[in-house]
């Protein structure tokens, strides 16, 4: 155990704690779930935080950006973290 | 098994398959009736955590895999390679149709 067959979370949820059911909030687009650097598209890479402005209008996602990992420990990318800004339509 | 048995089980393989993704930002809130809402609580507390939102994950999907729902009842029981068995007094005999009914839902929501 401990390995996947398809990559886990690189996505925002909603979890409705009183039913325990968690849906997707915000994704990539493909047929494939994973990080933006492996789908070779924009979007999401390896968002860690979140956090509603005060008026409540916006959704802050920090995005840590492009971490790999092989046996030798984890190897962050400098400069491709961001912070992304989800709005209303 | 002769070349039309061949082709005909592949074909039915593959209609089966495809992505197993079933998002909501992308495909829209799957339309669940009282039912199924009580099944996607079962697969919450005991599938999601394997197979997120019936994709592959820990565990292969099953969202592009339109298994009957007594061979999805028998796996549950079962369990299958290194999927646990849930016995009864996990999930109960009744839980288990909802819980079908759900997965037919989101498999369904494309």
């Amino acid at each position: 155990m401990g390995k996947v067959r398809n990559p886990v979370g690189f996505k925002i949820v909603r979890v409705d704690p009183e039913t325990g059911t968690v849906t997707d909030f915000a994704v990539n687009r493909g047929g494939q779930n994973g990080p933006a650097s492996l789908l070779k598209s924009g979007g999401l890479e390896r968002p860690v935080a979140v956090r509603f402005a005060r008026d409540g209008a916006s959704l802050y996602v920090v995005d840590f950006g492009v971490l790999t990992m092989d046996e030798k420990g984890s190897h962050p990318v400098r400069g491709t973290g961001c912070v992304w800004r989800i709005v209303r339509r | 098994m002769n070349r039309g048995a061949v082709v005909t089980l592949l074909f039915l393989t593959l209609a089966g398959c495809g992505t197993a993704r079933r998002s909501e930002p992308l495909v829209g809130p799957a339309p669940l009736d009282a039912e199924q809402v009580r099944g996607e609580r079962v697969f919450m507390e005991f599938c999601h955590q394997c197979h997120p939102g019936g994709d592959a994950g820990l565990a292969l999907a099953i969202n592009n895999k339109p298994l009957p729902g007594a061979a999805i009842k028998l796996q549950v029981r079962k369990g299958v390679g290194q999927m646990p068995a849930f016995a009864e007094d996990v999930i109960p005999d009744e839980a288990l149709d909802p819980l079908v009914s759900y997965m037919a839902a989101i498999r369904k929501n494309r």
